[in-house]
């Protein structure tokens, strides 16, 4: 059933009639600006590894470069309990930040992650995003 | 005791408006060859601006003052045929009209051309007689009502090719397409490049955009008002075609001369039949194709009674050895046309229309599944028209429509393991009684005026579900089978006045209000065919719509040429639309996608129509905005609707060179559609994904596009009846690639880069078709 989804043959055989009949081509659009975003990957998992959180920013659509890295950011993962996780910015690899020591997370914990000294639209100004928690479910992801 | 009771109604009213004393002349007007009824025949006594319309029927009426009188039959492309007449008693008259290239010499052609347009009540409603859409380049040579319908004022394109049309900024949905006032829930084709109008079996179209009768409703935008031939009561008849695409065949006749006649219709394309040609197994292997039959019996039991029985079935087959998809469209109309009085036609109806798709494996395949979904309605309709005077015209009735929709059964095997599922079903209930009139106040002056009330009931067996406001489910209320457990009512007020400067200048005004309980979930302009329409209920309240519209009509060159202006004010409240990314397929809790708000449509329609012996063109444009304001789409701020092309044009010229030769062409060119595109990008574990800030926040390029057409017809000789003509058409001449879709690609070289990449369907499609009758 999940390999035949109904919807997804249904798609199948309306793309497979339009192919015959459609084209494509490459064009030229022109598209919006819109203002940077803080851009926050990471993950929580129950395994036990550093953990990483990689900040970048929103670029223009068809900037067509690699995503803008958010350098020199304070960031701390901390959960309930006693320990917090300040984490660490990689020297090689700027915007990715480590936590210090290999931890595991564990399901039904909550996580906050707090990330402040962070100047995003470029104003000269650091600001700091509150943490938002995240509760780990089964599957581990935060 | 019905007929005793309306009698004595007629009578009382009859008294009121002083029309005692005064003769009906009645009767039917037919085409001389075929015996078809003309609808909207212009019936009038000379030398005055007394007259009247043939009804959908083809009957008319008028009540005159004793006395002698000139009456003159006209009807399009029709030579007009004036009577003599004493009326000193209640006059039977049937007459019939002769198509002007068979001109009898007894027929006087009027040098009068008709005025309807200037004189009518109607604003924003277009007649199209098929053989008009005939004349018009069809795509793959396949003349189509619906693409005729798209080139007219206020007629929006929802997609390239597509059989969909938003009237005045109002969605696919929201157009009530009739086929012998038969409901028609899908009236696409594969994927919508052909409606399901076999134009051999359609006698005559007619599109309402604003000023919708009060007999019709249960949608916002308009009402697309489809009636099928009755069939040749003089002679047997054949007709047909032979395409690139699809061959038809019509047969039609009398059974019994003049009384009963009959017509059956069918068409099939033969696309798979290309695809055989294919090395590749993937492709030579499907079955592609579908398939319209049309059949209508017509009894004239005397000069009171009629009876007609008219059905279309029609099916999509999409097929090969590992899965395949079907659907299509089943109607049936009865209807008994009775005259209570020369004065009082009524008209009653049951009908029954049918829609389904299945998608799914073989059965007994190994991972076999079945996912069905089907929607009926049955309806009953009493419609009677009252003729008491000239001057004045009442319309009035009542209907009773039972909705069962089945959004979705699937059944999935797996091994030994069967699965089931099946999604709340719905029932409804609409009902309500109209009443309308038309009155002329002297000269000038004439006024309609109508007002429907229509009820809504949901009818269990259902379940409801209870959201917050987060849209999450948070209770549920089971209904039993049968149950009324939901109702909703109103009244829908429509009026029109026409004040006429002359004969060929006047002005129009119109209100109408809308009502619309049944809708289609449906988020993609183009539409497939797995659509699913849900009703009104508890958490769904019925669509407003209330619309204002003003024109001025004037007729140039001794009426050759009808030129008009109107523009409209809509309203449209409790409005629907479907939050970011909405699972509308196969969700039981589809009510919970949806969010409701406002939107205004708002343009000027200018038309300007010339039309001689050999020449018919006309251009059509229209200058509107549609806008959507819901408080939980788009962060609150107002957006186009998904149709809302500000400028769109079309242009259409057919000329007949010669008795053999004939040309057409047409152009259109509309604002590209509003389309949601990112405004930035972000990346996450190295996919490129995009930022959105708004709905419909851009706009594609826009669309143009040429076609054109030549016709041969064969030399015709004296006794042959074999007619043929040869026609060649080009679709998009000028191989204009107009934007279908708009992807977004990451370079698979560079994975930092991303291009947008446009799907256009079609370059130049000729066709060649070959059409005959006999």
């Amino acid at each position: 059933m999940s390999r035949l989804h109904p919807y997804r043959i249904a798609a199948l055989f309306l793309l497979a009639w339009l192919l015959m009949v459609s084209c494509t081509e490459r064009i030229d659009i022109e598209l919006d600006s819109t203002y940077r975003r803080l851009v926050v990957q990471g993950a929580v998992t129950s395994d036990s590894v550093r953990h990483r959180v990689f900040l970048s920013t929103t670029s223009d659509y068809f900037s067509n470069m690699a995503s803008p890295r958010v350098s020199g950011a304070q960031v701390e993962l901390s959960f309930e309990g006693p320990e917090d996780h300040p984490c660490r910015e990689n020297p090689l690899f700027p915007g990715l930040y480590e936590t210090p020591v290999a931890f595991r997370g564990e399901v039904g914990t909550t996580y906050v992650l707090d990330i402040s000294q962070v100047d995003v639209d470029e104003d000269g100004q650091k600001r700091g995003i509150p943490g938002r928690k995240h509760h780990a479910g089964r599957g581990g992801a935060g | 005791m019905l007929r005793s009771c309306l009698m004595l109604l007629a009578l009382c009213v009859s008294t009121l408006l002083g029309a005692q004393g005064n003769f009906t002349l009645s009767g039917y007007v037919r085409d001389a060859a075929t015996g078809e009824e003309l609808i909207g025949a212009a019936v009038s006594i000379l030398n005055t601006s007394t007259g009247t319309i043939a009804n959908e029927y083809g009957y008319y009426a008028l009540s005159l003052e004793p006395g002698f009188y000139t009456v003159v039959y006209s009807y399009l492309g029709h030579g007009s045929v004036s009577e003599a007449i004493r009326l000193d008693k209640d006059i039977t008259l049937n007459v019939e009209l002769s198509e002007q290239s068979l001109e009898l010499e007894e027929v006087t052609i009027s040098a009068e051309r008709p005025n309807a347009n200037v004189s009518n009540l109607e604003t924003g409603s277009t007649r199209l007689p098929i053989q008009t859409i005939r004349k018009i380049p069809a795509f793959l040579g396949e003349v189509d009502v619906i693409k005729a319908i798209q080139l007219l004022p206020g007629v929006q394109v929802t997609s390239e090719g597509s059989s969909g049309f938003s009237v005045r900024g109002g969605g696919r949905d929201q157009n009530l397409i009739l086929l012998d006032e038969a409901t028609v829930y899908n009236a696409s084709h594969l994927i919508g490049f052909f409606s399901i109008f076999n134009n051999d079996a359609i006698k005559d179209v007619k599109l309402y955009k604003g000023d919708i009768p009060a007999s019709a409703g249960g949608r916002l935008a308009s009402l697309l008002d489809v009636r099928m031939k009755e069939g040749n009561r003089k002679q047997f008849a054949a007709s047909g075609g032979i395409g690139t695409i699809a061959s038809r065949l019509t047969l039609e006749g009398p059974i019994v001369s003049d009384k009963v006649s009959f017509l059956v219709a069918a068409r099939r394309t033969y696309a798979d039949l290309f695809l055989k040609l294919s090395r590749d197994e993937n492709i030579n292997q499907n079955r592609l194709y579908f398939i319209d039959l049309n059949g209508k019996i017509n009894y004239i039991v005397n000069d009171r009674n009629r009876v007609y029985f008219s059905s279309y079935y029609g099916r999509d087959v999409f097929a090969n050895d590992f899965a395949g998809l079907y659907f299509g469209n089943r109607t049936f109309t009865l209807r008994w046309n009775h005259l209570f009085s020369q004065k009082l036609f009524s008209n009653f109806t049951l009908v029954n229309s049918h829609y389904f798709y299945d998608l799914g494996t073989p059965e007994g395949s190994s991972q076999y599944f079945n996912w069905m979904s089907m929607l009926d309605d049955y309806g009953a309709k009493g419609d009677f028209t009252w003729y008491p005077s000239p001057e004045h015209t009442f319309r009035f009735g009542a209907w009773a429509t039972y909705h069962a929709i089945k959004p979705g059964e699937i059944e999935a095997e797996q091994g030994d393991i069967t699965m089931t599922s099946v999604l709340p079903v719905n029932y409804s209930l609409d009902n309500g009684v109209y009443f309308s009139g038309e009155s002329v106040l002297g000269e000038k002056f004439s006024l309609r005026y109508g007002l429907r009330y229509s009820m809504f009931h949901n009818v269990g067996e259902s379940t409801v579900y209870e959201y917050n406001e987060d849209y999450q489910v948070t209770d549920s209320i089971q209904y039993g089978s049968g149950e009324f457990f939901n109702f909703y009512h109103g009244l829908e007020p429509r009026f029109a006045a026409n004040y006429s400067f002359s004969d060929k200048q006047s002005i129009k005004a119109s209100y109408a209000r809308t009502r619309q309980y049944i809708q289609l979930a449906s988020n993609s302009s183009a539409g497939t065919p797995l659509e699913i329409w849900f009703p009104s209920s508890p958490n769904v309240k019925p669509q407003l719509s209330d619309q204002v519209s003003l024109g001025y009509f004037q007729n140039f060159l001794d009426h050759a040429l009808e030129a008009s202006v109107e523009v409209y004010y809509k309203k449209m409240s409790n409005s629907i639309d479907f939050r970011d990314h909405a699972q509308l397929l196969l969700n039981p809790r589809l009510e919970g996608e949806i969010r409701v708000g406002e939107a205004t449509s708002y343009g000027a329609e200018l038309y300007v129509k010339y039309e001689q012996e050999d020449f018919t063109g006309w251009i059509s444009y229209t200058l509107s905005r549609t806008i959507r304001d819901f408080p939980e789409i788009n962060e609150g701020n107002p957006y186009p609707a998904p149709y809302d092309k500000p400028h769109d044009l079309a242009l259409v010229l057919t000329y007949d060179i010669s008795p053999r030769w004939s040309v057409a062409a047409n152009w259109i060119y509309s604002s590209g559609i509003p389309y949601t595109l990112p405004s930035g990008r972000y990346v996450v574990a190295g996919n490129i994904l995009p930022l959105y800030t708004g709905r419909n926040e851009y706009r594609l390029p826009a669309y143009h596009r040429l076609d054109l057409s030549v016709t041969l017809r064969g030399k015709q000789k004296p006794g042959r009846r074999w007619r043929g003509e040869w026609n060649l058409s080009a679709y998009n001449a000028y191989a204009r690639k107009n934007i279908w879709t708009l992807n977004f690609v990451q370079d698979a070289a560079n994975p930092e880069e991303t291009y947008a990449e446009m799907t256009y369907l079609f370059s130049i499609v000729p066709a060649i078709t070959y059409n005959f009758k006999f």
